[in-house]
C-alpha cells in the first residue's frame, strides 16, 4: 500500500510544484488515495491543508505526528515539509543544501546526492543533535576562531605577531597556539570537537613535501589529542574556502599574508600532482607598497595598521589600469584618532602589483600568469572527461576582497588563454568575505553526519601506531 | 430628497448551497472568495456551490460579512470574532476548512489551520488518535522503530551527544 502511495505521491508532487492553478485537482486526487489508507476524521482534508497545519505545528510536533498511523507518517515524512523547516532556520539554505548533498559522506566520498535519495526529515533530526564544535582557522597572518553554531568568528588574533610560524610542524609551538586560543575563548579543550584548517604549505608533489604535510597533520592531531579534545577534523584551508563557495572542485586563489597560493582541487582533494602555483605576493606586500607610496607623498601615518585600514577601505582593482590612470580617483577616509587621509592613484596602484609586480620593483610572476599556468596544467593532465572542474576559480583571503579583483582576473584569463581553455571560466569573489575558510569549516560542523563522518576520534588516534615522528 | 437609487445600490449575488438553498450577498463581500471572484468575472450572478452544504455556507457567509467590514478601528473586534468562530467541533471545523479551500478564502483557511494546530499541539499521540478516530495500524515493533528514528523530537532540550562515547 505504501509503495503505491509513494509512486502516486512522486508523480503528483512533481506536477503540483510546477503549476499552482492545477494544485486543486491533483490535491483532490491525492486525498482520494490518502482516504483509502484511513486518516480517520482527517479523511478528505486536502493535503495542502494538512501540510499547512504541520508547518504551523513546527518540526518537533510534526515529527511526533508520524507516530499516529501509517498514512500520517507517510505525509509527515515528505521532503518538502522538512526543507521548509530547514529553510526557516538561521543557516542560509543554499549552503545547507550544498553541504548535505555533497559533504555528508565525509572527505573521501564527495558524491552528489539527489534530493529524492535523501530524507530531509532525518537530516533535520540529525542536525538538531549535532554538538557544537570549535573552529580555528589559522593562517600565517591572522587566525579566526569561534563556534560552529554562531554566525561568525568570535575572535581574531594576529598569528604572525604572537605565534610565529605555525606552518612548521613544531609540536610545542602548535600546542602553545591551541591552548592560547582555547584560553581566549574561555572554554575547556575536552568538551567539544574541533575543526582546524591546515595551512597551505609544502605544496609540491615531491616525497619530502608529502612527508612534511603528513608531519604537520600529525603534529596538529597530536597536540590537540594531548589536550583531550574528543574529535579532530583537520582540513586544508583552500578546501574549506572552496566549500564556502558551495563547490567541491575548482581552483582556489588564496591571497595569504606572505604569499598567494593557487590550489587546484578535485572532489575535495588538493591536486598536488597537477601542481600548486605560488606567487610571493601577499597582504603584507600590498600594505607595504601602499606605505611606500604614502611615504613618497610625505603623508604621515601612525603605524602599519593605519595603512592596512586605508588599504581595506579605499583600495580597489581597476579593470583597465591605463584608463584608470587618467581618471580622477581621489577619495578620503577618516580613521578615528588619526584624521582624514586622501588617496588617488594609490587606491588602484596597490592592488595592481598583483597583476604587474614590476610596479613595486618585484620580479614575481603576475597573478593572472600563475593562474593561467595552473589552468594549463589542469587541462594537460586530463584527469576527468568533463574538464569544467578547473573552470571555477574561487578567490579567498582578506586581500582577495579588494573590489574589482574578480572581474579583472577573469578578464585577464580570457585574454591569456586559448578559447578551448578559457571558455566557461568564472572567477568568484571570496564567499563570506575575509572569513571564507572559517565558514567552510562551519558548513562541515553543522552537517547531519558530523562529527563521525569528518573527524578522527581520540580513541582511533591513540590506537593507531602513527606516532613515530621525532620532533 | 429623492436621490438616484442606482448610485447607492450595490451589486448582489446569490449563492446556492448543495441543498439548493439560496442566500443573497453583496458582491463586494463575496469576492473575498477567489472562486466566486472568478465566476463573477465570467458574468455569473447566481453561483451554485455543490460542494458546500447549507449549514457550512451560513457560517462562511457570516465570516465573509464580518471580514468584509474590516477597517482600522475594528481590528480587535474582528480578532474576538475569529476566536469565537473557531470554537466549534472538529467535524464542523473540518467541513469549514473543506469549504474554505474550495472557495479559496485564504484568510479563513489560515485561521482554521491555526485552530487545528492549536488543538493538536502538545497532545499525546494516543489523544490525537482518539480525537480523530484514527486506528493505530502500527505493530508494537514498528511503533518502537518510528519512535527511535525521531527520538530527538520526543526528548526535551537534549542537544549534546554524550562525550564519554569518545
Amino acid at each position: 500500500m505504501s509503495t503505491l502511495l509513494r509512486k502516486v505521491w512522486d508523480s503528483l508532487s512533481t506536477r503540483s510544484i510546477s503549476s499552482s492553478s492545477n494544485s486543486i485537482s491533483s490535491v483532490d486526487q491525492m486525498t482520494m488515495y490518502v482516504q483509502t489508507a484511513s486518516t480517520g476524521e482527517f479523511d478528505r482534508i486536502p493535503l495542502d491543508i494538512f501540510i499547512q497545519i504541520l508547518k504551523i505545528l513546527g518540526p518537533k510536533e510534526s515529527a511526533k505526528m508520524s507516530l499516529v498511523c501509517k498514512s500520517w507518517k507517510f505525509i509527515v515524512c515528505d521532503n518538502r515539509l522538512w526543507i521548509y523547516f530547514l529553510q526557516n532556520q538561521n543557516e542560509p539554505w543554499d549552503s545547507t543544501f550544498f553541504a548535505e548533498t555533497h559533504l555528508r559522506s565525509g572527505p573521501l566520498r564527495m558524491l552528489s546526492n539527489s534530493v529524492s535519495d535523501l530524507s530531509f526529515m532525518s537530516i533535520f533530526g540529525q542536525r538538531a543533535q549535532v554538538p557544537g564544535a570549535i573552529i580555528i582557522d589559522g593562517g600565517s597572518g591572522y587566525c579566526k576562531f569561534g563556534w560552529s553554531k554562531y554566525s561568525a568568528p568570535s575572535g581574531r588574533s594576529a598569528t604572525f605577531f604572537e605565534f610565529g610560524n605555525i606552518e612548521s610542524p613544531m609540536y610545542s609551538r602548535l600546542r602553545h597556539f591551541f591552548s592560547t586560543i582555547y584560553t581566549r575563548m574561555q572554554v575547556k579543550s575536552s568538551t567539544q570537537p574541533i575543526i582546524v584548517s591546515i595551512p597551505i604549505c609544502h605544496y609540491d608533489d615531491t616525497e619530502s613535501d608529502k612527508a612534511a604535510r603528513a608531519q604537520l597533520k600529525d603534529a596538529i592531531h597530536s597536540a590537540l589529542f594531548d589536550m583531550n579534545v574528543p574529535a579532530v577534523c583537520a582540513v586544508n584551508q583552500a578546501v574549506l574556502a572552496l566549500f564556502a563557495a558551495k563547490k567541491v572542485s575548482g581552483i582556489v586563489v588564496n591571497i595569504g599574508f606572505h604569499q598567494t597560493s593557487i590550489v587546484p582541487i578535485l572532489h575535495g582533494k588538493v591536486m598536488h600532482q597537477v601542481g600548486v602555483e605560488v606567487v610571493g605576493i601577499g597582504a603584507l606586500k600590498l600594505t607595504g607598497f601602499l606605505k611606500e607610496q604614502m611615504q613618497q607623498k610625505n603623508t604621515y601615518f601612525g603605524s602599519l595598521y593605519t595603512v592596512r585600514a586605508l588599504k581595506e577601505n579605499l583600495c580597489y582593482v581597476a579593470l583597465d589600469y591605463k584608463a584608470e590612470l587618467s581618471k580622477d580617483t581621489k577619495s578620503t577616509f577618516q580613521i578615528a584618532s588619526e584624521g582624514c587621509f586622501t588617496l588617488s592613484e594609490e587606491r588602484f596602484k596597490t592592488g595592481e602589483i598583483l597583476f604587474q609586480p614590476c610596479i613595486a620593483g618585484m620580479r614575481a610572476m603576475g597573478l593572472q600568469n600563475a593562474v593561467a599556468l595552473c589552468i594549463e596544467h589542469c587541462h594537460d593532465v586530463e584527469l576527468m572527461v568533463d574538464d569544467s572542474w578547473y573552470k571555477t576559480i574561487v578567490l579567498a583571503g582578506g586581500s582577495a576582497c579588494l573590489p574589482g579583483l574578480a572581474e579583472r582576473l577573469e578578464k585577464e584569463l580570457y585574454e591569456l588563454l586559448p578559447s578551448c581553455m578559457s571558455n566557461g571560466i568564472r572567477v568568484l569573489p571570496p564567499p563570506y568575505g575575509v572569513d571564507s575558510a572559517w565558514f567552510g569549516a562551519k558548513l562541515i560542523g553543522n552537517l547531519s553526519s558530523f562529527p563521525t563522518s569528518w573527524c578522527v576520534m581520540r580513541k582511533q588516534f591513540r590506537h593507531s601506531s602513527r606516532r613515530k615522528f621525532m620532533w | 430628497m429623492a436621490s438616484s437609487s442606482k448610485t447607492e445600490q450595490k451589486k448582489m449575488l446569490i449563492l446556492k448551497s448543495s441543498e439548493e438553498e439560496e442566500f443573497e450577498i453583496e458582491e463586494s463581500i463575496a469576492v473575498q472568495s477567489g472562486t466566486i471572484k472568478n465566476m463573477v468575472e465570467d458574468d455569473f450572478t447566481l453561483i451554485p456551490l455543490p460542494n458546500v452544504d447549507t449549514e457550512t455556507l451560513i457560517k462562511i457567509i457570516k465570516y465573509m460579512k464580518k471580514h468584509g467590514e474590516k477597517t482600522k478601528s475594528n481590528e480587535k473586534d474582528i480578532e474576538e470574532f475569529d476566536k469565537e468562530f473557531v470554537k466549534k467541533s472538529f467535524t464542523e471545523l473540518k467541513e469549514l476548512v473543506l469549504a474554505a479551500n474550495y472557495l479559496h478564502i485564504t484568510s479563513l483557511i489560515d485561521l482554521l489551520c491555526q485552530a487545528f494546530a492549536d488543538r493538536i499541539k502538545n497532545k499525546s499521540v494516543k489523544a490525537i488518535r482518539e480525537i480523530f478516530g484514527i486506528p493505530n495500524d502500527f505493530t508494537p515493533e514498528e511503533e518502537a522503530e518510528v519512535y527511535e528514528q525521531h527520538k530527538w523530537a520526543h526528548e526535551e532540550g537534549k542537544e549534546h551527544i554524550d562525550h564519554s562515547a569518545y
